[in-house]
């Protein structure tokens, strides 16, 4: 079935094929102009191959099937109207609700948000999405995102929870950003694998390798972040760079990673990926813990802190579970104090 | 006929279900979803055929899924410039009664064309539309546009170019 094709022209070639065509379409060509064409057609297979689609392009209009010709044409011009207003609305809403839950919200309603790809996660699920360029996102628990693309920009959204990003090299030349908004801030990645957690009032970026550059909403002045740094962005600025760990890369993996962190924070962590309340009491807040704990099952999660901390897990509801400090007694013997 | 299933096959069999649930809850009617959902198997068939072989996929369903979106605004869109086509066809003083068979092959002709002039400015896609639909001259169009006839050959450059890069081409 296939022809050897020819050489695929280039921009340059395909722009000087354009060019002849505006040329020729005229009403008014010389013989000199003729002559010109047809040397530059003969110069270059190149020439000839664009030429050729230039040649089939046009026919697919100028044999459009029907009589009614500005009919047809009205039709088009119609349509195309309609979407470009459809594009400029939404773009208002975008700009008026801003990235916040409200536009998201909005978007999810109007029409246009076919356009966009959305993905959540239950609480309790992960999930991992193979973006259109061969990237990759992970959503962790009770998360929503969207993935946008166009023809200038790879823009995802992150409306609530927390992903992981790990960028591919763009199939588009030249490359669009890479970009992640969200409530307080845009982030640009330069080739890279970083984490990002939508908080109440702020968003944590950690990265794992490359650098991303923090803008804050209300327009402060960007910093960048290298692999090994996180740090919170809310709409006013960024925190400086710090040190960062490992735990917020390993929940892709099914994990939830203690580098010595406080009980209470770990429950705190532990809990997004429950349904129903799991909260620690304040005498055991300031208990510290090491280990990686499977997220798979959080019950056994729990049932391996009480086997190892002076803890014990109180049901008092079957999804109302509160992590308490053990009574002195009971207290395993070797811990003095 | 190889031995092993071909890989669309597997495909087929383990995601077609839950594609078309998908694509059920995107579009609200299961009859479209049931259409899209075989278009995107289609879909996947012509790529195969045109030199793109459909390897195991590590996220068919991440896969399936942005190709059956593509699918969806294509349906949309199709949507849409039937309307605008029967409201053109309304207004006009003796209106035209094509068969259902020049329905379809119209409307299709002008959803490839319309696919190819996406994101053209506006009035570099009137002249060129005006040109290539209607046989207008540049200085015609200079005249209904409101430009100079040096422009107008711009506008049709530009469309051309358009059209060239827009990679949905006629071979």
């Amino acid at each position: 079935m296939k022809t050897n094709p020819a050489p695929a022209p280039d921009f340059q070639v395909l722009q000087q094929a354009a060019e002849w065509f505006a040329v020729l379409g005229s009403s008014s060509v010389s013989a000199d102009q003729w002559q010109r064409w047809q040397a530059w057609c003969e110069a270059d297979e190149r020439h000839r191959a664009a030429w050729a689609r230039v040649q089939a392009i046009s026919g697919a209009f100028t044999s459009l099937p029907t009589t009614d010709k500005s009919g047809a044409r009205q039709t088009l011009d119609t349509a195309s109207e309609r979407q470009r207003v459809r594009r400029q609305a939404a773009k208002m809403l975008l700009l008026l609700c801003g990235t916040g839950s409200l536009g998201w919200m909005a978007a999810s309603r109007a029409p246009w948000a076919e356009w966009n790809a959305g993905y959540t996660t239950a609480t309790g699920e992960r999930r991992e999405v193979e973006l259109a360029d061969g990237g990759r996102i992970w959503l962790n628990t009770a998360s929503a995102m969207d993935v946008d693309y166009d023809t200038g920009r790879r823009r995802i959204r992150l409306h609530r929870g927390e992903i992981l990003v790990e960028t591919a090299l763009d199939t588009v030349q030249p490359p669009r950003p890479f970009i992640v908004d969200t409530a307080h801030g845009r982030l640009r990645a330069l080739g890279t694998r970083f984490s990002v957690q939508r908080r109440e009032d702020s968003t944590q970026i950690t990265v794992f390798a490359g650098t991303v550059e923090l803008s804050p909403a209300n327009g402060g002045s960007p910093r960048v972040l290298a692999a090994g740094q996180q740090s919170h962005l809310n709409a006013a600025g960024a925190t400086p760079a710090e040190t960062a760990g490992h735990a917020r890369e390993a929940w892709q993996r099914g994990l939830l990673l203690a580098e010595d962190v406080r009980l209470e924070d770990f429950i705190a962590e532990l809990a997004r990926h429950r349904p129903g309340y799991l909260g620690c009491a304040p005498e055991a807040a300031n208990l510290r813990l090491v280990g990686a704990y499977e997220l798979a099952d959080t019950d056994r999660v729990l049932a391996a802190l009480e086997a190892t901390l002076p803890v014990r897990i109180r049901r008092i509801l079957p999804w109302w579970v509160v992590v308490e400090a053990r009574q002195k007694e009971s207290a395993p013997q070797d811990r003095t104090g | 006929m190889p031995a092993t299933a071909h890989p669309i096959a597997d495909l087929y069999a383990e995601h077609h279900r839950w594609l078309r649930s998908w694509l059920r809850q995107k579009l609200g009617c299961s009859d479209h979803a049931a259409d899209l959902a075989q278009d995107t198997f289609v879909r996947l068939l012509t790529q195969e055929q045109r030199g793109t072989p459909v390897e195991a996929l590590r996220q068919p369903q991440a896969y399936l899924a942005t190709v059956a979106h593509g699918l969806v605004v294509n349906h949309w869109r199709r949507l849409e410039i039937e309307r605008a086509w029967l409201e053109t066809l309304s207004s006009q003083p003796e209106p035209l009664a094509p068969s259902p068979e020049e329905r379809t092959l119209l409307l299709e002709a002008l959803c490839e064309l319309d696919a190819l002039l996406d994101r053209l400015n506006p009035k570099a896609r009137s002249a060129f539309l005006m040109a290539q639909l209607e046989g207008l001259s540049y200085i015609e169009i200079a005249g209904h546009l409101g430009v100079s006839e040096r422009m107008v050959k711009k506008y049709m450059a530009q469309a051309m170019l358009h059209c060239l890069q827009s990679g949905l081409a006629p071979a």
